[in-house]
């Protein structure tokens, strides 16, 4: 104990109840006489700590500590430095909030083959354990340093940059205690590896995990899926839950052997067939018992088609998507326009964008998208979600005019090429249209939207330079930033070019 | 030619939504015209209005007008103006008369300030000597009377111990604070203000007693320098008056007359908001002289701040150094250049070297309490694995003979500091608060120093 460490244990006691301890002697002299205070004891702690804490900070000395262990450096990174000014733009972007930005900086670093700045490494590895299009962008240019504070701190975010786990290394035990999403996760990495092993962890505690368990577990055998589920999913199918039922059932008819799915063709077949050019449509007025058990539902759910349309609609969409095409030997398109013009047509749409989207089918999806938007507007965003990025961005570069602006937002950036040059000639002629000419309700804010959005994700080169005067004055905000942004993204390419 | 930086633009704007309004108004689409010389920028831009606005900004010290409505000061435009001339956007062009008239007209003004006191200070005018003297004598009264009432509640605090002390709620110790504040000194409110902030942590820091006995200690030392504050040397005396409250006006400073010209690498900077007063602070280490100075700019809601030297640069300067506190704010007196690359940081060997002058420092000051330290060639030692339940020790920075010091960085701090030295010994500065040190800015052996915090 020294003489500081025992007056902070009687500052805490208070003098009230602790006796002071003896100045250190250094200190005695300067400490004032006895019998001089007006309040002696209280006083005398607060004049001895005044003393005694300057003569510690005075005369402070570092500790030893030769013998505590520092970690081995981490193992050099080859790749040439970013510049300054690049480091410095980062760090603004990183500070402002522009995670598109950001992630399109780091992509341009990998590009420029440089290392990212260590100093940034950090932030930039929490971001991305939140952010998929960064830690994509991020992964493929983290050098051995991420790896290495990924492992000296423990960090439990940063777990994503280590190797993932292989399946005999996986906690399989933790199966029965593990929370929901732990379990989730679990049976994911099962499955990718040994699809047998997963299922019999769902399997092994099926009786006992409640209905969200078991409804998210058969999703899970969606990885990884083959005929060995059949069984699994079959049983699913008489489950008390609906939704283990419904999940169930998609499964199976994604399985093209299974007894479920040839039920479900036939079914199909029963109720739409080709007869020359004209669809004959003749849906079950009543749901049996197989039907039951196989996941549909009665018309309790009865929509605008009725009883039967719902029918309908459950039964079109039971079989792949694709299945269709072979049933009646016509393009999605050909179908589907001769569907529209049927008493029916509702009905088997609905089932359709159902099917297409949990196909993730792109020749049906396109072909439903380009269907007039009454029909399909409601459906258009699932729609275009469940359309791989690139093939949305070729459909909108044919249809840059169409008001389906928030497609734009769901294409990531940057736009390839055709995309790009769609959107920049489109936004050129719309901003140089007279003002009077934007009769549409709600054209304006949408077009400030795109704007917003073309600035992070247009590919250079930029938008030419207009002058002011030929801009809409309540598109000069969204425009002023687009040209802002742009500029930023030209000099980010400049920056990472630059030498160190 | 004088330009600022990217940062130094956005640190000026008022509050961050300007900061963020600026930034959409510095595109070149926006200005009809643009322009530069050695002086000045100026351009108009366009707002909602039918007339474009005319706005300008003097290049010595970034001060700027515009003719928009707008209360906050310096108004988006102005921001968007100097984001474009920190991006090298605004083309070099003659003058145009506006601008003239604005820049002859703030030259005159100068002329007339560097006569009378600084905005800030007492700023009456200075009539008659004896009414100054009696308004003097006004306030120390009213200091007195503070400082008593302060010793009175110290002793209180004593008695009862810092463990009921650290239980007391907020209003406790901001009551005491206030009250420091109606007597004139607000150095010891803030002082006050501390302890609250030492006792609200102390669940989380388990050396919250040892750490609220020294700011007692540096309290009541200030209280009983005041009631003897005739028999102190001129200098501590100066810095007890500084510590306690009483600022110095401008002309004060220049009269001191203690200049100083060097090449000035900014190695440390924080920006503090609360509420409506922001506050920067820089460290400026001197290149030939090996001195080092604080830089401190105030500014409440609506004005902007003075920006101080490039961060995280070095560039020529000259100063003023206030008289009192060590180590001395000054006040900039003219930038020679624009700031270029840091360049290795300097340091002492060792934690022992490098703390050596602490005791010079306070024996003129006893209440410097935050020191800018640099040193070389430290080793991070991240704290081990959190065993089972335990608290993690802290990590420490240990020199190249084997002493360490805790480092009191955010998570977010230490691993930048860590992952800039990939487990590789660093040059580092930062603040050295009497406890742990946090590091400012860092530098791989041979390489040039960056801010990190």
């Amino acid at each position: 104990m020294t003489y500081w460490t025992e007056l902070v244990d009687a500052a805490v006691l208070g003098t009230r109840r602790a006796t002071l301890p003896k100045p250190a002697p250094a200190l005695a002299e300067l400490a004032p006489a006895e019998g001089k205070q007006d309040l002696p004891d209280r006083l005398g702690l607060l004049r001895q700590a005044a003393l005694a804490s300057r003569a510690r900070r005075a005369g402070f000395v570092a500790k030893e500590a030769s013998d505590r262990p520092a970690p081995t450096p981490a193992p050099v990174d080859d790749r040439p430095a970013v510049s300054l000014a690049a480091r410095r733009r980062l760090a603004e972007l990183m500070v402002a909030g522009r995670p598109e930005l950001v992630t399109e900086w780091v992509r341009l670093l990998g590009r420029a083959g440089r290392r990212p700045p260590e100093a940034l490494l950090p932030a930039l590895m929490t971001s991305a354990a939140g952010n998929q299009q960064l830690r994509e962008a991020l992964a493929p240019v983290l050098g051995p340093l991420a790896k290495w504070l990924a492992t000296t701190t423990a960090n439990p975010a940063w777990n994503w940059v280590l190797p993932r786990d292989r399946a005999g290394d996986l906690d399989l035990a933790a199966w029965t205690t593990a929370a929901h999403r732990v379990r989730r996760e679990l049976l994911e990495q099962t499955r990718r590896v040994d699809p047998a092993a997963g299922r019999e962890l769902v399997t092994a505690t099926w009786s006992g995990d409640g209905a969200r368990d078991r409804a998210a577990f058969i999703a899970g055998l969606g990885t990884g899926l083959s005929a060995d589920d059949e069984p699994l999913l079959n049983q699913a199918l008489s489950d008390r839950s609906f939704e283990v039922r419904r999940v169930a059932t998609e499964l199976l008819a994604r399985l093209p052997g299974s007894e479920a799915a040839r039920r479900a063709t036939s079914r199909a077949a029963a109720a739409v067939r080709l007869d020359g050019m004209t669809l004959v449509i003749t849906p079950p007025t009543e749901i049996t018992t197989e039907m039951a058990a196989d996941g549909l539902q009665s018309g309790a759910k009865a929509g605008r088609a009725g009883h039967r349309g719902w029918m309908l609609t459950q039964i079109a969409a039971a079989p792949p998507v694709a299945w269709w095409a072979e049933h009646t030997g016509l393009e999605p398109a050909r179908l589907l326009a001769i569907a529209e013009g049927t008493n029916w047509a509702d009905a088997l749409r609905n089932g359709w964008i159902t099917a297409a989207i949990r196909d993730q089918d792109s020749p049906w999806i396109l072909a439903l998208l380009d269907l007039s938007r009454t029909h399909v507007g409601p459906h258009s965003t699932p729609l275009m979600n469940a359309l791989a990025p690139a093939d949305l961005a070729g459909w909108l570069a044919g249809r840059p005019g169409d008001s389906l602006f928030e497609a734009f937002e769901l294409v990531p950036g940057p736009w390839p090429e055709d995309l790009s040059g769609a959107v920049r000639e489109y936004v050129v002629q719309q901003l140089r249209t007279d003002p009077d000419a934007f009769g549409r309700y709600g054209h304006i804010t949408q077009l400030r939207r795109l704007l917003r959005i073309a600035g992070a994700r247009l590919e250079p080169p930029a938008l030419p330079q207009l002058e002011q005067p030929e801009v809409h004055p309540r598109l000069l905000d969204a425009w002023a930033e687009l040209m802002n942004t742009l500029s930023v993204r030209a000099a980010m390419r400049r920056e990472l070019e630059q030498e160190p | 030619m004088q330009t600022f930086s990217r940062e130094q633009v956005l640190g000026l704007a008022p509050d961050a939504s300007a900061a963020k309004a600026g930034q959409s108004q510095a595109s070149r689409a926006r200005w009809p015209s643009l322009g530069r010389d050695e002086q000045a920028a100026w351009g108009e831009c366009q707002g909602s209005g039918s007339n474009p606005y005319r706005c300008q900004a003097a290049l010595d010290d970034g001060a700027t007008k515009c003719s928009c409505p707008s209360r906050k000061f310096p108004c988006k435009h102005a921001i968007g103006l100097l984001l474009l001339l920190a991006d090298g956007q605004a083309p070099e062009a003659t003058r145009p008369a506006w601008v003239g008239e604005w820049l002859a007209s703030r030259a005159d003004r100068q002329v007339k300030q560097a006569a009378a006191p600084a905005p800030g200070a007492d700023q009456k005018p200075r009539a008659d000597p004896k009414a100054q003297q009696r308004r003097a004598a006004n306030r120390d009264k009213k200091v007195d009377a503070g400082v008593e009432e302060l010793r009175r509640w110290l002793a209180d605090l004593a008695r009862g111990g810092l463990a009921a002390a650290q239980t007391q709620p907020w209003q406790w110790w901001d009551q005491m604070a206030r009250r420091m504040i109606d007597a004139q000194a607000r150095g010891l409110a803030n002082r006050v203000r501390r302890l609250a902030e030492i006792a609200a942590i102390g669940n989380q820091r388990p050396d919250w007693p040892e750490r609220m006995l020294d700011e007692l200690g540096g309290l009541y030392l200030l209280c009983e320098a005041w009631q003897r504050r005739e028999s102190l040397p001129p200098a501590t005396a100066q810095a007890l008056r500084t510590r306690i409250g009483y600022t110095q006006t401008t002309l004060e400073v220049l009269q001191a007359g203690q200049e100083i010209t060097d090449t000035w690498a900014v190695l440390g900077q924080r920006l503090d908001e609360d509420g409506q007063l922001k506050t920067l602070q820089q460290w400026l280490y001197g290149e030939s002289s090996g001195e080092v100075v604080s830089y401190l700019a105030f500014a409440v809601s609506g004005q902007s701040l003075e920006p101080g030297l490039p961060p995280g640069a070095r560039s020529k300067a000259s100063l003023a150094r206030y008289p009192g506190t060590a180590p001395h704010r000054v006040l900039i007196l003219k930038r020679h250049d624009e700031g270029r690359p840091l360049g290795p940081l300097p340091g002492a060997g060792t934690w022992d070297e490098a703390l050596s002058g602490v005791a010079t420092l306070m024996a003129v000051d006893p209440w410097a309490d935050l020191l800018p330290v640099a040193v070389r060639t430290v080793t991070v030692l991240p704290s081990a694995a959190p065993a089972s339940r335990g608290q993690a020790g802290p990590w420490l920075l240990r020199d190249a003979a084997g002493r360490a010091v805790p480092i009191a960085s955010t998570a977010e701090g230490r691993w930048r500091l860590l992952a800039l030295s990939g487990g590789a010994p660093v040059d580092v500065a930062g603040e050295w608060d009497g406890f742990a040190f946090r590091p400012q800015a860092a530098a791989l052996a041979g390489q040039d120093g960056q801010l990190i915090a």
